[in-house]
């Protein structure tokens, strides 16, 4: 190398001594191999530099074009993602869905045995009350009321399984596991009877009948999976314990959280109730023991709004026969008795001869409106009383009760 | 000359880390260069060793680049650099096997003419 040379490098410190070195014809002759060698090594580092940059381009370019198709395949799977949501998300929640997309094996067929809490909401005196409407205001009554309540369930992460009729089915504990999943349900139950206040101002809005539900909750394994063929398949819940919430249902009248043992269990002192009571579904050996729910403490604190109810006796007693009901099916004895007081929450006093059991089902025809079917159940009792609570009450009848004189 | 502390794995003539393989096949005298290699300038040194021994010890040499997917401007700053020693040394072969279905290659490869003008580049 040119430089590494002691006299070139002299000369490059002192250019004065270049026309001293410069006069000898050998070193001359090595200084123009050198600088020739020089141009030479430069051109090639040019080269190298300007290809090697080249190269580099090249890559970026592809780069700018794998950056724009990732970009567009992004916005093709968040088009895909929002409307896998809304379709599904009318439901299940985000939480759910985002899960499921996330996990390849949430999209096989198939299940697993888990432990969960089951929710099942029911419309008392739905089908009676739709008797007397069109097809159109029971869709704008369901509408409205199962908007408002997949609303709540969402609110407390539980996942819609199912809309039968106006019963929802509900999961609280999977397909996204939750270690609370007993609390969260009874505490959803509490804030879907909360909600119905709104839901029936809303109906009277729109010149609709109001609605009174009852919802039957309890905690026990089910098989939880993707349950149908490979072309419609859905994520359910299947098993007794899904049957035995149904009954439990069965025994609630408007406004009620019934409850079983093992979700009652669950929340241990944090429940709050007005007490529990024995019944035997039919189908089930043993008799179980249910709890009637007031409120939740806790981290999911919630309770009941309870308004006192205020009695209207009535000036003249009203005449009726009812039928104690055996399951759905009418066929008892008509037995008469007095219909003495009423009030604004679908409860009456009946004067009987017999005592009547507690939570008997009940069909009244009074003697004023014969032909027009009432359905209550026994929620109180005592010797020559009980008070029944109306599970359909027909709009003739309500008619007829707020238009009779009440006693002062 | 070595250098152990970037040296993946493998031999002298056998180089494999993440994603990349660059070996020799001595009966065939040729330099294979396999999937990705997005390398430091300093992680380059052991190829850099192995093409200069190849270089010394054959007239005659093909590198085969159809299996490389990816060469990042480090590497090919090495590959041209070998270029300009092989034609620096004078009187060899070197041919070239490249795949136009990678879109680096067939603009980068051409370019080792310009070091090296006696190369022979093949595109399949």
């Amino acid at each position: 190398m040119l430089t590494e040379d002691p006299r070139w490098r002299r000369v490059l410190a002192d250019p004065d001594a270049a026309a001293e070195l410069l006069a000898d014809p050998a070193a001359r002759a090595e200084f123009v191999a050198a600088v020739a060698a020089l141009q030479a090594e430069h051109d090639d580092l040019v080269l190298l530099h300007d290809s090697t940059l080249e190269h580099a381009n090249e890559i970026e370019e592809q780069l700018a074009v794998k950056i724009e198709q990732v970009e567009a395949l992004v916005v093709e799977l968040e088009l895909r993602n929002a409307f896998i949501r809304q379709v599904f998300g009318r439901h299940v929640t985000d939480e759910v869905v985002n899960t499921l997309l996330a996990s390849p094996e949430g999209r096989q067929l198939g299940g697993e045995r888990r432990t969960l809490t089951i929710l099942i909401s029911d419309l008392r005196g739905f089908s009676t009350l739709c008797e007397g409407l069109g097809p159109e205001q029971v869709v704008a009554i369901l509408n409205i009321y199962l908007g408002a309540m997949a609303e709540v369930i969402g609110e407390y992460r539980g996942s819609i399984n199912e809309f039968i009729g106006d019963a929802i089915l509900a999961v609280f504990g999977a397909p996204v596991p939750q270690e609370d999943h007993p609390e969260r349900a009874v505490a959803c139950a509490i804030a879907m009877q909360r909600a119905m206040g709104r839901v029936n101002a809303e109906l009277a809005e729109h010149g609709l009948p109001a609605l009174e539900m009852g919802i039957g909750v309890h905690t026990g394994e089910v098989v939880v999976g993707n349950i149908g063929s490979n072309k419609r398949a859905k994520y359910g819940v299947v098993g007794r314990h899904v049957n035995l919430t149904s009954r439990i249902e069965s025994y609630t009248v408007g406004g009620q959280v019934l409850i079983s043992e093992s979700a009652a269990r669950a929340l241990g002192d944090r429940l709050r109730t007005r007490g529990c009571f024995e019944v035997r579904p039919k189908g089930v050996r043993e008799p179980i023991t249910i709890h009637d729910v007031t409120g939740v403490d806790g981290p999911f604190a919630i309770h009941m709004t309870e308004e006192p109810a205020e009695w209207r006796v009535l000036a003249e007693p009203q005449p009726l026969v009812f039928t104690a009901l055996e399951g759905k099916d009418t066929g008892g004895q008509e037995v008469p008795a007095l219909l003495v007081a009423h009030d604004d929450r679908h409860n009456a006093e009946l004067q009987v001869a017999a005592p009547l059991p507690l939570r008997a089902d009940l069909k009244l025809v009074l003697a004023a409106l014969p032909g027009v079917d009432a359905y209550a159940k026994v929620v109180a009792a005592a010797p020559g009383r009980a008070t029944v609570r109306f599970t359909a009450l027909p709009r003739a009848l309500q008619e007829l009760l707020d238009g009779l004189p009440a006693r002062a | 000359m070595t250098d152990t502390t970037t040296r993946p794995s493998g031999s002298d003539t056998d180089i494999k880390g993440p994603g990349y393989r660059v070996w020799f096949d001595a009966p065939a005298r040729t330099v294979h260069f396999e999937g990705v290699l997005r390398l430091s300038t300093s992680e380059y040194k052991p190829i850099e060793d192995l093409l200069d021994r190849v270089l010394l010890d054959h007239p005659a040499l093909g590198l085969r680049m159809t299996e490389l997917q990816f060469l990042n401007s480090s590497g090919i700053n090495m590959l041209y650099k070998f270029a300009i020693a092989a034609r620096k040394k004078g009187d060899i072969e070197v041919k070239v096997h490249g795949s136009s279905t990678i879109p680096w290659q067939g603009k980068s490869l051409p370019n080792l003419k310009k070091f090296l003008p006696t190369i022979v580049i093949a595109l399949d």
